[in-house]
C-alpha cells in the first residue's frame, strides 16, 4: 500500500531521531518517524519488582540477541571481542543506558591534526557548543559547573547527583594520587524538572527507570516533539530506502504492525538507526545504481566501526559502600584522557565509577570470581561482599580501522526476513595498551581509595553499547558517507544523524556528543531549505 | 504457584535440580537462612529455569542422586558441566536472594527498588579543591 508523501521521513526514534525530529519540526514541514519497537511502559520496568536483577539476563537483557523480543533483529557477533548492547524502541539506548553524558572533548575532533591518526572531524567543539547547552537543557543534565578537564562554559541545568560513599572513597583515592576527577555529568534529574520527578536512587538505571527521573528521550524529546506535530509510528520495521531514477529517495519499504508490507513515500529520508543499523539498511538499499549499497561509492558504508573498549577494575572493601543505591555513575576522572606519547598509546580514556551491586549481582560475581564457594561456606563469605564491592570502569578511545566493519549475514536474518548484520570487529594493538594501562592505573586508585582487593578484567565482554563510525562524515566524498552537515555526498535527499557519522570516538560515552551532532544538522537543514539539494 | 507436576521438568530432573541447588547455598542455622533447596525458592528456580530446561537436561540425567558424599556430587557436576554449572547458578542466586527470608536475614528491606527508593548521604564537594586548585588539563586546540 502507498501512503501519502511525507516532507521528512526519519529511521528510528532513539536518542538522535528524537532529537532530531523536535528541532526539525519548528519548520512545520510532516515529519514523520518510522520505529521498529514500542513505547517503553515504566510501570512494567523491572525495579517495580522483587525480581528486577533476574530481570537483566531477560527481557531486560542488553544483548538483543539474547532478549529476542519481537522488535529485536539479530545480530552476529561470533566474529566480534565485544557483542552490541541496544535497545529497540522508542528511547533508542537511551532507555537502558547509564544516562552518564560528558561531552566530547575540543581535541576529539582534531585526531589526526594533534596526534597524526584517524581523521579530523569536518566540525568541532566551538560549532557544537550551542547545541551541547540546548541538548543538556532538553535532556535535563545534573552536574557541576567548572571542570577543568573541559573549556569554561560548560553549566549543567541541576546540581549533580549523590557522590555516596563509593564516590566519597574513590575521590579520596584520586586525591591521594594527585589525580582530576568531577562529578559526573549524569541525565538524571536531581529536582523536579519539565514534569520529571527526582531521583531517588532506584540503583537499575541501565533497566529502563521507573521513576522517570533518567532522561531517556521517550520522556523528554518525544513528548514535545509530537506536541509540535512529529507522526510517529511504532512497530513499523523498515525494509530498504528506494531511490528514484535521479537517484534520490524516494521513500522506505516498511513492514508495519502487522507485517504488512508498505511504501511510505517522502522528499527526505533521514537514517537514525545507530552504528550498526543504519549500514544493516543502506547495504540492504541496493539497486541498479546503487548496486553496493546506497550511499556506498566510497565503500565507506559499514567500515570503521568504532566501540568502546571498557577495562573493568572491581574494589573490595572492608566497609560498606553503595550497594545498588544511586545512580549507576557518580565521579569520573579524566586524568588520562588526552595524549602522552610516554604512555605508549595515542589518545587516551575517561574512569567512570560503577556505583555497586546488587544482591542477586553480589552472589552471581562473587561466585564468578571464585570469592564465594559453593556449600557450607557460600554464607559467611556473601557477608563478606555484601555492599563492600564498587566498580571503575576505563572507556577507551578506539580509533577507525578499515576491517572493522558492519556487513550482512548471508544466512541470518530477523522475522521479516530482512539479512540481518555481521559484525567483524578486532582489539587494535592501540586499544590493548591502553586497556593494559587502564587495569594497572585503575588498580592504583583503588588500591589508594581503600579497597583491600581488586578484581580487574578486559576487555569487558558485553559491553558494545557505543556503535560508531560505520558511516562517517567528511568533506571528501571518496573518504566519507556524509558531508560536513550530515548529507549523503551520493544521495542528496538523504540524511543520517546518529553515531554512524562520527569520525573518531572520543574516550567518552557519545550520547551527548551524537544528539548535539543531531541538532546541529538540524539547524544547517533549517538554514538551507531553499537549496538543500543544491 | 507451579506444581511440580506442572513443570518442564522431569521429576528426575527436579530431583537433580533440587540435589545441586542444595549443594551451592545449603540452609544455614548459623545464619539462619533456608537453602536453595527449601521448597519455595526451588519452585521459583523450577519457573525462572524453565527456559533452561533443554539446554540442563543432559547434565541433569548425570547427577548422582545416591551420592552418599553430596558436598563431592556437586564438585563433580561442576567439574563436568561447567557451562550448564553455570547457569544454575545463576539461577539459583537470582531466585534465593530475592526469597523474603533471605533479604530478610541480609537485613534487607522485603520490597522491589520502586516506589519507595533509597536515600544517599549528602556529598562532599569541598573534596574538590585539590582538583580546582591545579587548574585546567583539557589539551588546546589550535
Amino acid at each position: 500500500m502507498t501512503q501519502e508523501p511525507v516532507d521528512v521521513l526519519i529511521i528510528g526514534a532513539g536518542a538522535s531521531g528524537a532529537a532530531f525530529a523536535w528541532s526539525l519540526a519548528d519548520t512545520r514541514m510532516h515529519v514523520l518517524c518510522l520505529e521498529q519497537g514500542g513505547t517503553p511502559d515504566p510501570q512494567t520496568f523491572p525495579t517495580t519488582g522483587r525480581d528486577w536483577e533476574a530481570r537483566r539476563l531477560g527481557d531486560f537483557a542488553l544483548s538483543p540477541n539474547q532478549r529476542r523480543l519481537p522488535e529485536d533483529y539479530p545480530i552476529n557477533d561470533d566474529g566480534s571481542a565485544i557483542k552490541v548492547a541496544n535497545f529497540n524502541g522508542v528511547g533508542g539506548g537511551t532507555v537502558l543506558y547509564a544516562a552518564h553524558f560528558p561531552r566530547m572533548h575540543p581535541s576529539d575532533f582534531r585526531v589526526h591534526s594533534l596526534d597524526g591518526v584517524a581523521d579530523d572531524w569536518p566540525v568541532d567543539y566551538r560549532t557544537l557548543e550551542p547545541f551541547f547547552a540546548e541538548n543538556d537543557r532538553m535532556m535535563g543534565v545534573a552536574g557541576l559547573a567548572g571542570d577543568p578537564a573541559y573549556p569554561s562554559g560548560k553549566a549543567p541545568p541541576m546540581s549533580p547527583g549523590p557522590m555516596g560513599r563509593s564516590g566519597r572513597a574513590l575521590a579520596n583515592g584520586f586525591n591521594a594520587l594527585g589525580w582530576h576527577w568531577w562529578p559526573c555529568d549524569l541525565a538524571i534529574a536531581t529536582q523536579e524538572y519539565d514534569g520529571r520527578a527526582p531521583c531517588i536512587n532506584l540503583g537499575a538505571c541501565i533497566s529502563g527507570c521507573a521513576q522517570g527521573a533518567k532522561g531517556s528521550v521517550d520522556i523528554t524529546y518525544w513528548p514535545q516533539a509530537l506536541r509540535k506535530g512529529v507522526e510517529l509510528r511504532t512497530h513499523c520495521r523498515v525494509r530498504e530506502i528506494t531511490v528514484g531514477p535521479d537517484g534520490m529517495a524516494t521513500g522506505v519499504i516498511y513492514f508495519d504492525r502487522d507485517g504488512q508490507e508498505q511504501f511510505q513515500a517522502a522528499h527526505v529520508v533521514v537514517l537514525a538507526s545507530n552504528g550498526i543499523g543504519t549500514p544493516r539498511l543502506l547495504l540492504n538499499s541496493t539497486s541498479g545504481q546503487f548496486p553496493d549499497g546506497l550511499a556506498n561509492s566510497s565503500g565507506m558504508v559499514g567500515r570503521n566501526l568504532m566501540f568502546h573498549p571498557y577495562a573493568s577494575i572491581q574494589g573490595i572493601f572492608d566497609t560498606p559502600m553503595d550497594g545498588h543505591n544511586g545512580p549507576h555513575k557518580s565521579i569520573l576522572s579524566q586524568q588520562f584522557y588526552e595524549t602522552d606519547p610516554a604512555r605508549g598509546f595515542v589518545r587516551g580514556y575517561t574512569f567512570e565509577t560503577s556505583r555497586g551491586l546488587g544482591p542477586v549481582a553480589t552472589a552471581v560475581m562473587g561466585m564468578e570470581w571464585g570469592h564465594i564457594p559453593w556449600g557450607a561456606d557460600h554464607h559467611g563469605a556473601y557477608r563478606q561482599l555484601q555492599d563492600r564491592v564498587t566498580g571503575l570502569f576505563a572507556i577507551c578511545e578506539d580509533l577507525p580501522e578499515d576491517h572493522n566493519c558492519v556487513t550482512l549475514d548471508p544466512d541470518l536474518t530477523d522475522s521479516h526476513g530482512i539479512p540481518a548484520p555481521r559484525i567483524d570487529y578486532t582489539l587494535s594493538d592501540n586499544s590493548k595498551k591502553m586497556l593494559a594501562h587502564a587495569i594497572a592505573r585503575g588498580t592504583e586508585a583503588m588500591q589508594a581509595a581503600g579497597a583491600k582487593q581488586v578484581v580487574t578484567s578486559a576487555p569487558i565482554p558485553l559491553a558494545g553499547w557505543h556503535q560508531m563510525g560505520t558511516a562517517r562524515m567528511g568533506a571528501d566524498p571518496a573518504r566519507s558517507v556524509v558531508n560536513e552537515w550530515g548529507r549523503a555526498h551520493d544521495v542528496r535527499n538523504l540524511f543520517i544523524v546518529d553515531g554512524s557519522i562520527f569520525v573518531t570516538s572520543g574516550g567518552v560515552n557519545p550520547t551527548s556528543t551524537l544528539q548535539a551532532l543531531a541538532l546541529y544538522i538540524a539547524s544547517q537543514i533549517k538554514n538551507r531549505l531553499a537549496n538543500l539539494f543544491d | 504457584m507451579q506444581t511440580s507436576e506442572q513443570s518442564v521438568f522431569s521429576e528426575a530432573e527436579q530431583a537433580a535440580l533440587a540435589a545441586i541447588v542444595g549443594q551451592i547455598i545449603p540452609a544455614s542455622q548459623e545464619f539462619d537462612v533456608p537453602g536453595a533447596d527449601d521448597p519455595e525458592i526451588l519452585a521459583d528456580i523450577l519457573i525462572s529455569g524453565a527456559h533452561l530446561r533443554d539446554r540442563l537436561a543432559v547434565a541433569l540425567a548425570e547427577v548422582d542422586l545416591e551420592a552418599r558424599d553430596r558436598a563431592a556430587m556437586a564438585a563433580e557436576f561442576r567439574k563436568a558441566f561447567a557451562q550448564e554449572a553455570e547457569l544454575i547458578q545463576i539461577l539459583t542466586a537470582q531466585c534465593y536472594y530475592r526469597d523474603a527470608r533471605v533479604m530478610r536475614a541480609l537485613k534487607l528491606d522485603v520490597r522491589p527498588p520502586f516506589p519507595v527508593g533509597y536515600v544517599q548521604e549528602p556529598s562532599d564537594f569541598s573534596l574538590l579543591d585539590p582538583v580546582i586548585q591545579r587548574g585546567e588539563i583539557y589539551r588546546k586546540v589550535p
